[in-house]
């Protein structure tokens, strides 16, 4: 079969023009098929880590096993619990109904929260999570872009060094030794500036939008109290994981800028006589954030999913955490949801890196 | 009259005659210029040097790499040895009950325990010198065990192809999109209570089982990508043509071309097993007293964290060491190998 390939003549074109050509590449037949293949591919990959995921959560067990007690009182609960996880149906049943309630967004009875629809409790935990984990990706790659270019520009100078082992202290310190140490200086028994664990006070009173809305003086100041510790709260965790994130992304801009610093085609524009800032913020950086991009898509995914280390250092309530907890108690709607739901994001953020790199990198032959 | 030898002239066909010396000169030239190719592609089978003294030599110019050489090499060894060094047994609680020297549950570093006691009366300094054990353990094997599953994996893929390549990097991808550390932590709970037999194993051990089978899907697909670079370069179409066996092809000139990325990623790997080590025993696997591992040690310093720092910052120092030397080590390989990035 022959696929068209569209003709882009980059020369005279205006604007609209550019904009058209751009939609035409992305939308050209041999794109929409390779698009096609990479969903097909996603189905048979989530389905394996759901089959993959049931089949280690039931062979740990029925959660009746861990009631303690004995006699008539033991049966009575063992056929409750029974009944409530559903566990006296067959095998293939009890997939198709879990399947059933992860589509239907209710999960199913969950021993944790212990109640019938955790779906409430879910969308706050993965709120709670999101809210700490994207905000430290977002400072960064801010951060560590220009970072990584002044690193690789000044080569073997004093700045590299320093960037570079900033990044190897960041990568290697684990999260449980940055997080401790940044508690006993600022929260508890050092400063005592931040609070030490928590994503909020505890008993806070949620926030009446209407009120708000209508200008009711003690409401906006209940608002701008919520804010404020929110904004507390998050600052230790987001520090620990910031830096260990931002080493990552320093790194791995500074090895692609290297890279491509080093390519014929900067030799030719350094010839021309090109100012040394185009050539690196435009020429060079154009090239070398491709891997970059291509990783932040894919971290976008596993963000949610490398969290219970960091949630269990500052007692967050969120998706790790309560990941951890359900473990030791086999409550198997939660561990389900939780992993699915991470699945599905990390196979998304695939995605979505397949379409950048179709999109960003012209020589990528699909 | 000198002696006058005939050489083949790199024109093709034409023949012309060159006294001694100019031929000794363009022979040192061809070697020459083979030697800077060398350097250059170290491709290893065109090396009249062994390729690791190369690597050797670059890596002893780096002072940093050599540093962190011997602190991994020192603690391998404290790993082995250390039921020698330590007076007594790691969970040992008889401090606890000895306060009047210096001792007793939560004290403070003294000179009879170096780096205080933790809240069971057991000496810090005894604990992370006992961890170095576990840590090295998983770091090691964890390792090996995932390098011996994706290396032959991505070696048949790249060299055969075809269905064979086309099942291995599916069944890699499913590995690189289930979410790791969560399935891992699954696994090992589900082996350390309800495995049967194989909850017989200490938790270390199981800790690196599962580390290795879920985590070699990245190993496969860098070997991969290697073997299929290799595979254009000319010596091995020279290998194919001369009659080579594929047995010979991979062992002598595919394997030592597509070392170098992976003695980097087995550096790197070792780093991130005793860190995953640490987290999953900090997160709770294992029996917090009677398994000794840097990260029970700063779990069951936790609660006591405001006025004993001590039990928790020490143990997370002694991991974020051996991942700094570890790390670093992988950093200098890597150019030591690549010497492309050489300054």
């Amino acid at each position: 079969m022959e696929l068209e390939t569209p003709i882009v003549d980059n020369n005279n074109i205006s604007m609209m023009d550019k904009i058209k050509n751009f939609i035409k590449a992305v939308v050209s037949d041999r794109v929409t098929i390779y698009m096609a293949r990479r969903i097909l591919v996603l189905i048979p990959l989530w389905f394996g880590t759901a089959v993959l995921t049931f089949a280690m959560v039931r062979s740990m067990g029925s959660p009746a096993d861990l009631y303690q007690g004995t006699g008539r009182q033991r049966d009575v609960a063992v056929a409750i619990i029974e009944e409530q996880f559903g566990l006296n149906y067959p095998l293939h049943i009890q997939f198709w109904m879990w399947l059933q309630n992860f589509f239907t967004w209710t999960f199913g009875y969950s021993g944790y929260f212990k109640v019938k629809d955790p779906s409430p409790f879910i969308n706050d935990l993965i709120w709670q999570t999101a809210k700490l984990q994207y905000p430290a990706l977002l400072i960064a790659i801010s951060l560590s872009i220009p970072l990584g270019i002044i690193a690789a520009k000044n080569r073997t100078k004093i700045v590299d060094t320093g960037v570079s082992a900033l990044a190897l202290i960041g990568y290697s310190m684990p999260i449980y030794l940055s997080g401790y140490i940044l508690i006993v200086i600022f929260a508890g028994g050092g400063l005592d500036i931040f609070p030490s664990g928590g994503s909020a006070i505890p008993n806070r009173p949620d926030i009446d939008w209407n009120l708000v809305r209508d200008g009711n003086s003690e409401a906006i100041e209940q608002l701008r109290f919520n804010i404020e510790d929110d904004l507390l709260h998050l600052v230790l965790p987001l520090i620990a994981l910031t830096f260990f994130q931002l080493a990552l992304y320093t790194r791995l801009i500074r090895s692609s800028m290297l890279e491509i610093l080093g390519q014929d085609y900067i030799l030719a524009a350094r010839a021309n006589g090109l100012p040394e800032r185009t050539i690196v913020w435009k020429h060079a950086l154009r090239n070398a954030i491709i891997p970059t991009i291509t990783f932040i898509a894919l971290s976008l995914g596993t963000a949610l999913g490398g969290a219970p280390i960091t949630e269990t250092v500052f007692s967050w309530p969120g998706l790790g955490k309560v990941y951890v907890s359900s473990i030791f108690l086999i409550d198997m709607s939660v561990i389900l949801g939780i992993t699915m739901i991470i699945t599905t994001l990390i196979l998304l953020s695939n995605l979505l890196a397949d379409i950048l790199y179709v999109v960003i990198d012209p020589r990528l032959s699909l | 009259m000198p002696e006058i030898k005939k050489s083949k002239s790199i024109i093709k066909g034409t023949q012309y005659t060159m006294n001694k010396k100019d031929y000794e000169l363009l022979t040192r030239d061809i070697a020459d210029s083979v030697n800077i190719r060398e350097g250059t592609v170290l491709d290893t089978t065109l090396q009249s040097e062994k390729w690791y003294q190369t690597v050797w030599m670059r890596l002893k110019e780096n002072k940093f790499a050599m540093i962190s050489f011997y602190y991994t090499i020192f603690v391998l060894i404290m790993a082995i040895i250390f039921p020698l060094l330590l007076p007594g047994n790691p969970t040992d609680t008889s401090g606890a009950y000895t306060a009047s020297y210096g001792g007793s549950a939560n004290a403070y570093p003294t000179l009879r325990h170096p780096f205080g006691t933790d809240n069971i009366g057991r000496d810090i300094m005894t604990l992370v010198i006992a961890g170095t054990y576990n840590s090295m353990i998983v770091g090691v094997f964890s390792t090996a065990l995932f390098l011996s599953i994706g290396f032959p994996l991505g070696l048949i893929a790249g060299f055969y192809g075809g269905r064979i390549a086309e099942f291995i990097l599916r069944l890699a991808d499913f590995f690189l999109a289930i979410p790791f550390l969560l399935v891992a932590i699954l696994g090992i709970q589900l082996v350390t209570k309800y495995g049967g037999f194989l909850s017989e194993f200490p938790v270390p051990v199981i800790i690196l089982i599962v580390i290795g089978l879920f985590g070699w899907a990245g190993t496969t697909r860098l070997v991969y990508s290697t073997t299929l670079q290799v595979l254009t370069e000319e010596y091995i179409s020279a290998a194919k043509t001369i009659g080579l066996s594929n047995f010979k092809i991979i062992t002598k000139h595919i394997i030592p071309n597509v070392l170098a990325p992976v003695i980097v990623i087995g550096t790197i790997g070792i780093a991130s097993g005793i860190l995953a080590e640490a987290g999953l025993t900090f997160l709770g696997f294992g029996d917090i007293l009677s398994d000794v591992s840097w990260g029970t040690v700063i779990s069951l310093g936790v609660p006591n964290i405001v006025l004993h720092s001590n039990q928790v910052i020490i143990p997370g120092f002694a991991v974020f060491f051996i991942a700094v030397a570890v790390n670093l080590l992988g950093d200098a390989l890597r150019d030591a190998l690549d010497p492309r990035l050489k300054k």
